[in-house]
């Protein structure tokens, strides 16, 4: 513990001298130094200056454990969306904070923390956890102009009626869970970030590190190919009203 | 707005500025249009409610019950174990 403390700054030439002898092994000089300088000047110890004392590690805890681990149960919410079961969920979310903890003193404060550490959560998902799994859950299907070709397209295929649109609430979570799961990784997180966190596309844009445009083209396609699977499965279930 | 009633599809140049309207993204001044022509067009309308029973229904089904309090135990464990490390590291290297 270091604690506040407050440095002295010497600025007595006496002093100055005395130090500056004293590396040279010379009594007599310091004494002769402390004669000469102590004769008129005497040592100014009224000039001192505040210095902010290093945060230390104790109170890094503090401070990570007030600010920090309330985002937890938001944290495990998405990597269980994420990696779609418990245990990795758990881990993925541990590391998380492990990391975020680690480099804590470059967090800004007062900026973003929750998006901060939904970044750490998306990049260590993405390098440790998903690595692992060897799926070829990426795809990498984000340019603009399929996004560009698929608004024109986007709001014609479905036939239901709004009426039909309220049947959507008959499914249950189990299969709306599995139609998340169903769709690439960069859809699924974007969609869950904006629809469950609320963040902003230029919050999305920061946590997935891609530009905003990508993030509304991910954004828009993923929940197509959710409300395509959901509306699909009420047809097939006989939920929506007057289909065979 | 009356003219679009029968309009038979959704109109393409409205579709972005739903999306935008349902994530918070749009001013006031966006918003306001944008409300007013769902209102008025019945295909962008239905589509909108469609949009938005998808929407609820995640919502739905990713609401979680929180992190196991284990979880919570260890990730506290873990900050106090690197702490103390540090500092005991610290205190060699003096």
């Amino acid at each position: 513990m270091t604690g506040h403390r407050v440095t002295p700054i010497m600025t007595s030439p006496a002093s100055a001298i005395s130090r500056t002898q004293f590396r040279g092994n010379s009594v007599r000089e310091i004494a002769l130094g402390g004669v000469g300088g102590g004769g008129l000047v005497l040592p100014v110890m009224a000039q001192t200056e505040i210095v902010t004392p290093p945060e230390t590690h104790a109170q890094r805890a503090e401070r990570f454990e007030r600010d920090a681990l309330p985002y937890l149960d938001s944290l495990y919410g998405a990597a269980l969306r994420m990696t779609r079961n418990p245990a990795d969920a758990e881990d993925v979310t541990q590391e998380t904070f492990v990391k975020a903890f680690a480099k804590f003193d470059s967090f800004t404060e007062g900026t973003n923390l929750k998006a901060w550490l939904f970044r750490i959560l998306t990049n260590t998902y993405i390098n440790t956890y998903r690595r692992k799994q060897r799926e070829p859950h990426w795809t990498h299907t984000d340019d603009l102009d399929d996004w560009q070709m698929s608004q024109s397209q986007a709001f014609t295929t479905g036939q239901l009626r709004s009426a039909e649109a309220e049947a959507l609430d008959r499914i249950t979570d189990d299969v709306v869970i599995d139609a998340m799961a169903a769709i690439p990784d960069e859809f699924r997180m974007a969609v869950y970030f904006a629809d469950v966190e609320g963040f902003s596309y230029k919050e999305i844009a920061e946590i997935m590190q891609t530009p905003v445009g990508t993030v509304m083209s991910r954004l828009h396609r993923g929940r197509k190919l959710l409300r395509a699977m959901l509306e699909d499965y009420a047809v097939e279930h006989g939920f929506a009203a007057g289909t065979p | 707005m009356t003219d679009q009633a029968n309009h038979p599809s959704i109109c393409p140049e409205v579709i972005s500025g739903v999306y935008s309207y349902l994530d918070n993204e749009l001013d006031q001044h966006h918003r306001e249009r944008i409300v007013e022509h769902l209102d008025a067009c019945p295909p962008c309308g239905q589509q909108y409610a469609r949009e938005q029973a998808v929407r609820a229904l995640i919502v739905r089904a990713s609401t979680c019950s929180g992190a196991p309090e284990s979880l919570r135990v260890t990730i506290r464990a873990q900050i106090t174990t690197i702490t103390s490390v540090t500092q005991i590291q610290i205190r060699y290297t003096d």
